[in-house]
């Protein structure tokens, strides 16, 4: 089965209504080469947007800005219209609880079941247990995992780690989807799965912004709007195959 | 716009999310699993640590209740009048209470209390002064009416003193008379420099006591580190994090508390039945007494426990 996902024209650019807006944003840590000096994007709502650049251009470090985990030294992140730099730590964590994360260290706890680290998103916002145990169920059944809900994570593989890891994020129905190098070290199948899962997601609505390589993600997402880390600056490019919606 | 339009773009743009809040049921759960986790992670650490709590407070406790002791046998030596005149034991009611009277017109008296045969507060100085006698029998026999005597601070030397004491021990029936000495003093000193020892100790011992529940949740931090950063990058917020441990520190510091309340009645107990009858009565507190300072005692391990893990959580909870 082939989903399509949704996609909005160029025109959105600088919309004030886009999802994700970042202005002129630039980071520097302490001792290094600025990270970014001038990097502006817009992801529209429902929009994919795929982030690439070379290992070190500072794609990590975008999903935790994204992410409120860390804070710009100038410009500004909108996110659904908040401006990330003047939320509290307490709004901020409340958007965060409404995002899918996913991490390039897959964050998955090790010692607990797949059945639990999926869960852990719906326990964090308090879901009745019978209510969570019904939606992982359904989550883990949809990525082929439902007959690995008690196993521990540390027994199994790195694409596996990594598929628990886009369940996780994608089990409380997220309004945007934070994806850091999500189909690194996955197999084939297991991509698969969870690109299949992503563009469920975002054919419900979900605005997805993915880093990662670019022909993975090109090959996963075709015709969906694409950035490029290029000095510091994020260089949108439209693609040869790109779809407006 | 019509209204229906508006209302199906604002729920397309902001869907409503189901607004869940985490049950007593759910929090009592995780909170059991998150203790019994960290009992099976290290169950000899867990033991080592509770039974040192428990030691610190039993310290504790052995050295308030020691304190309560010293307090109820002295007691009267902070009030010690100026002269205390002990009367023979069958002098009668009527005879002291005119001898008060009588007193009371003497210069530089400035109070006269009288105290009828065998009254109890007086016993435990009586008892002081004959030690022997107190032990052997039930203490009335050394309990003869008494009239204690406040002289008037600062208008009476110390000539003027010496003098009233003469004329007191030619009383009719004076047995014996008991001026405020260097003793007197010197024993309220003592109690001070018990008091502040106490004071001292105690405070060594809760902090040491807090000190361990601190390490405890800290080790327990530690282990989980990564669950911790996770639940911080999912949004979760710090009281949810927080709260199992700190229900864990509080339940750790009670559950030594506890252990330390039932050590201390237990020795309570076995020392009211080494102690002769008058000793152990004054000595040591009645069973409501004992009730309410093992309740007390609890609490404060609790409250040590809760502290403990505020201390350890309290960067978290500020980031």
């Amino acid at each position: 089965m082939t989903l399509k996902t949704h996609d909005t024209s160029s025109s959105e650019k600088g919309d004030s209504t886009a999802l994700v807006r970042c202005y002129h944003v630039e980071k520097k840590f302490q001792g290094g080469p600025k990270v970014f000096t001038d990097a502006t994007v817009h992801v529209p709502r429902r929009a994919v947007f795929l982030l690439s650049g070379p290992a070190g251009a500072g794609k990590s470090v975008f999903v935790r800005l994204l992410l409120g985990l860390e804070q710009p030294d100038g410009g500004q992140i909108w996110i659904e219209n908040r401006n990330l730099r003047r939320l509290s730590a307490q709004d901020s964590a409340r958007l965060r609880r409404r995002t899918g994360i996913v991490l390039q260290e897959t964050g998955i706890l090790m010692s607990e079941t797949v059945g639990a680290n999926v869960a852990l998103p719906l326990e964090i916002i308090g879901m009745e247990p019978s209510v969570a145990a019904r939606r992982v169920r359904s989550i883990l059944r949809s990525f082929g995992l439902e007959y690995r809900d008690s196993a521990v994570c540390r027994n199994l593989s790195a694409s596996r780690r990594k598929l628990v890891a886009i369940a996780r994020a994608t089990v409380h129905d997220p309004f945007l989807l934070i994806a850091d190098e999500p189909f690194e070290g996955m197999d084939e199948p297991d991509v698969r799965k969870a690109v299949e899962a992503m563009k469920r997601l975002n054919m419900s609505g979900t605005t997805l912004v993915l880093t990662g390589r670019v022909d993975t993600l090109g090959e996963a997402f075709p015709g969906c709007r694409r950035g490029v880390i290029v000095d510091g600056k994020i260089e949108e490019e439209r693609p040869a195959d790109w779809i407006p919606a | 716009m019509d209204s229906r339009v508006r209302q199906n773009l604002t729920h397309e743009c902001n869907p409503p999310r189901p607004r869940n809040r985490e049950t007593m049921g759910q929090r009592a759960t995780r909170v059991y699993g998150h203790i019994s986790d960290s009992i099976r992670a290290d169950g000899g650490l867990f033991v080592t640590g509770l039974a040192l709590i428990a030691v610190c407070l039993l310290l504790a406790g052995t050295l308030l209740l020691g304190l309560r002791a010293a307090h109820r046998a002295v007691a009267d030596f902070s009030a010690e009048p100026g002269a205390t005149v002990y009367f023979h034991p069958r002098l009668a009611d009527g005879m002291l209470q005119n001898l008060s009277t009588e007193l009371r017109q003497w210069p530089g008296i400035a109070r006269v209390t009288v105290f009828p045969a065998a009254e109890p507060r007086n016993r435990v100085r009586v008892a002081m002064e004959n030690w022997a006698d107190f032990l052997n029998g039930t203490g009335e026999e050394v309990c003869g009416p008494s009239l204690e005597i406040e002289l008037k601070s600062g208008e009476t030397t110390l000539e003027q003193t010496a003098e009233l004491i003469v004329k007191l021990k030619q009383l009719p029936q004076a047995d014996r008379v008991h001026s405020r000495g260097e003793w007197v003093e010197k024993t309220q000193l003592l109690v001070n420099a018990v008091d502040y020892t106490v004071a001292g100790f105690l405070t060594f011992f809760s902090i040491l006591a807090l000190f361990i529940i601190v390490q405890w949740i800290r080790a327990g931090m530690l282990r989980r580190s990564d669950r911790l950063e996770i639940l911080h990058v999912l949004g979760a917020e710090p009281s949810f994090v927080v709260l199992p441990y700190h229900l864990e520190g509080t339940c750790l510091g009670a559950a030594g508390a506890i252990f330390a309340a039932a050590l201390l009645s237990l020795l309570v107990v076995m020392c009211r039945d080494l102690l002769p009858s008058p000793l152990s009565e004054l000595s040591l507190p009645r069973a409501w007494e004992m009730l309410l300072f093992d309740s007390m005692l609890i609490a404060w391990g609790a409250f040590l426990g809760f502290l403990g893990s505020w201390l350890a959580f309290r960067h978290y909870a500020l980031r």
